[in-house]
């Protein structure tokens, strides 16, 4: 009894063991803090990622209604039709259209727009013969 | 030797808490980058959006030139149809009203149009061709290829008041030709060879068109005191994806905040 105590002492006491119980402990705790930094870094990565996805997602679909021609008549009801067609279901959007003299027109797929999510945004021109315009979207997940 | 121990220890513990230490540094630092590399590529998609559709739009405004352009690829054919003297009011009004709606919205773009109002320049691509007017809405075209990069020229015409006298055919072999055919009411000018480095004339009862093929390739077509329709085709040597456009330099984005500066030109055809 009385060697196996002086072996956990070495002569020192127990103050040895202590130090290096508490300094393994410090950096296990400094290693954790760590690791759920890294865990929500990548997480938040992956959040700009999403913004990203749905900006483009938004500028797409402003772009293809402008190609197809859905925005020449300056008509809500056939862009309206337009951006319900080809919507992603998870996402609210609107778009907004001026001109020098014109507008706002506004087509939205929910009146409400939220204080709480991200809403991505854009901006495209185009022309209806020799008049130009300019037409903003916003985009948010529902 | 026990206290050796615990100096080596020590040493360890302190190594691999600046390895922890310095990795924490790295995953930050990553973290910062990655940050900003997603906000710079939204800004870039931004600018990217906006410059096509600029380009979209003057693309669609050069309807109101009224010049007929067409471009076959597998002929390795670009084809000009236009009026000279040509009319360039509603053309001119329309790109200043454009170049001052889109400079008003976004103070970072530059639409450097005057050349585009004044002479209208087009480049083909890949052949570096120039076709332009020297003072668009006046009588006088003008095409410069960089090098004798095509095959022949053929220009056709059509007036309203009848042909007088019809250039003098020429058989003489050349580096490339120039064709022209003229009709009006009541005469016309056969498909013809014209010679180069001369002024070769089509008159008409009320003025003339002058037609000069020089030998590096450069032709100018000149209307004077009349109305003439003029098609201009160009045959070019075959090269992959022949169009037409506007020269560089037309649209400026300077975004200084982020760095980013963006020219582009426009492809019409």
């Amino acid at each position: 009894m009385e060697m196996e105590k002086r072996s956990w002492s070495l002569g020192l006491g127990n103050k040895a063991f202590i130090f290096s119980f508490d300094a393994m402990l410090a950096v296990l705790l400094v290693t954790l803090l760590l690791l759920v930094g890294n865990f929500y870094a990548t997480k938040s990565s992956e959040y700009s990622l999403s913004r990203l996805q749905m900006i483009r997602t938004g500028s797409d679909i402003l772009a293809l209604l402008d190609y197809d021609g859905t925005l020449q008549p300056l008509s809500a009801p056939t862009i309206e039709v337009g951006l319900n067609e080809l919507l992603p279901t998870s996402y609210h959007m609107r778009i907004e259209i001026r001109g020098k003299e014109f507008g706002p027109l506004v087509v939205e797929t929910s009146s409400e727009t939220p204080n709480d999510r991200f809403i991505g945004s854009g901006k495209r021109m185009f022309n209806v013969n020799a008049e130009s315009y300019i037409a903003r979207y916003w985009i948010w997940l529902k | 030797m026990a206290k050796v121990k615990a100096m080596i220890f020590t040493i360890g513990l302190v190594m691999l808490s600046l390895i922890i230490l310095s990795l924490a540094v790295l995953i930050f630092n990553t973290f910062q980058k990655a940050e900003l590399t997603m906000s710079n590529i939204g800004a870039l998609d931004r600018i990217y959006e906006l410059d096509t559709s600029i380009q979209n739009v003057l693309k669609n405004l050069f309807k109101s030139s009224w010049i007929d352009l067409e471009v076959d690829n597998e002929l390795n054919l670009v084809s000009f149809k236009e009026r000279i003297p040509s009319n360039n009011t509603v053309f001119n009004l329309t790109l200043t009203n454009f170049k001052n709606f889109t400079e008003s919205n976004f103070d970072y773009v530059n639409l450097d149009l005057d050349n585009v109002a004044k002479e209208l320049p087009l480049i083909i691509t890949p052949h570096n061709i120039g076709y332009k007017h020297l003072n668009f809405g006046e009588r006088i075209i003008e095409i410069t290829p960089a090098s004798i990069n095509f095959d022949k020229y053929e220009i056709f015409l059509d007036f309203n008041e009848n042909i007088v006298s019809c250039p003098v055919e020429y058989s003489e072999e050349t580096d490339f030709d120039t064709y022209i055919q003229a009709s009006s009411p009541a005469m016309e000018c056969s498909l013809r060879k014209i010679e180069p480095d001369i002024e070769n004339k089509v008159q008409t009862e009320e003025g003339f068109v002058y037609l000069r093929a020089d030998s590096d390739g450069s032709l100018v077509i000149i209307a004077n005191d009349t109305i003439a329709w003029v098609e201009t085709k160009i045959w070019l040597n075959p090269l992959t994806d022949i169009n037409v456009g506007y020269p560089d330099g037309i649209i400026n984005i300077n975004l200084p905040e982020i760095g980013v500066s963006k020219t582009s030109s426009v492809r019409i055809r």
